[in-house]
């Protein structure tokens, strides 16, 4: 007979101020804050983003009635919530004030809107006069998006990338970047390879990958950054 | 020099990129120049100088027309040889003369 989940009892121990059970939850639930964990990998230490899980747990722990079923999957989302905000911390370094981050939005809808069939994105002035923002406005959004750094995408296979892997293994070979790559992940290599190697434009890769061009410039300075670090 | 040029210079150490991206923006503003040649040129100045600067820099931006130029003089010629096979996707000029180093967005 299997034996019966123990977290929903250890929860509710813990809850009323048991210390022993509340150790015994964590401890258990330590593999799942790790599996979780790994979601996030490259983007703070390993440390951080399982401390930032455990928090989440407990923070689920405080709000957890057991008539809504076994604890694990209620604090799944608790976990990953903090995990995602320590990311998030860690991807802007710069704090970035409130209207900035607003008016990038508006930036990036009006590149959007404005960019032409043939690819060609507006000018600043054009940014400006469609998003009702000055153009000092604009050009400090910019500046604050390119300070961020990305949290991952999904990955894009190569397939719908429209470069098969023979392709961009001889753009690697054009690159002449030799080891330097191999310290980036698939998905900032295969970028660094469409971008450089075949010569795509930002617009191009954006258009295969099913995402803004103001996204790809985000990911494309991250890898970037990814592939200077240790020169 | 000519008059509306942006001279800066940069002390060994000290920030760079932080200090010229913002320049570069501005003027590639002015320039008129899409929103991609705009992130692109800034993209390969960040490259080109590094979050502190490698040595004593003198950097000078013009804006001729609808293009803009930043002369980047004082750079280690290894740090330029490193990225030389990437700064041509992302600019539409340039020329590397010894520790001289010019990159020209727009036409």
């Amino acid at each position: 007979m299997p034996e019966a989940d123990p977290t929903p009892v250890l929860a509710t121990r813990a809850k009323t101020g048991d210390e022993k059970a509340r150790e015994q939850l964590v401890l258990r639930l330590q593999p799942l804050v790790a599996g979780l964990a790994g979601r996030f990998a490259g983007r703070a230490s390993r440390a951080d983003l399982e401390q930032a899980g455990i928090v989440g747990v407990l923070d689920a722990l405080t709000r957890y009635d057991p008539d809504q079923g076994p604890f694990e999957p209620y604090a799944t989302p608790f976990a990953v919530g903090e995990m995602l905000k320590l990311a998030r911390s860690v991807s802007a370094p710069v704090r970035v004030p409130r209207e900035v981050r607003q008016a990038a939005r508006a930036v990036d809808d009006a590149v959007e809107a404005l960019t032409g069939p043939d690819g060609r994105g507006p000018t600043i002035p054009q940014i400006a006069e469609r998003s009702g923002l000055d153009e000092e406005m604009v050009v400090e959004a910019m500046r604050s998006r390119m300070a961020m750094r990305p949290l991952p995408a999904e990955d894009v296979p190569l397939h719908q990338l429209g470069a098969s892997a023979d392709e961009l293994a001889a753009a690697e070979t054009r690159l002449e970047l030799g080891n330097r790559l191999e310290r980036l992940d698939s998905r900032s290599r295969q970028l660094i390879d469409l971008r450089f190697g075949l010569g795509l434009s930002q617009r191009e890769i954006a258009t295969r990958m099913g995402i803004s061009q103001m996204h790809v410039s985000r990911l494309l300075r991250a890898a970037m950054r990814e592939l200077e670090a240790e020169d | 020099m000519n008059q509306g040029d942006v001279r800066v210079q940069i002390p060994a150490g000290s920030p760079s990129a932080p200090v010229a991206v913002p320049l570069v923006l501005g003027l590639a503003a002015r320039a008129g120049l899409a929103v991609e040649q705009v992130d692109e040129v800034a993209l390969a100045t960040e490259m080109l100088l590094g979050e502190r600067a490698p040595a004593d820099l003198l950097i000078t931006l013009s804006v001729d027309g609808g293009s803009l130029t930043v002369a980047i003089h004082g750079l280690p010629p290894d740090r330029v040889e490193r990225r030389r096979a990437l700064l041509p996707e992302l600019v539409d000029g340039l020329e590397v003369d010894g520790a001289r180093v010019v990159i020209r967005a727009g036409s």
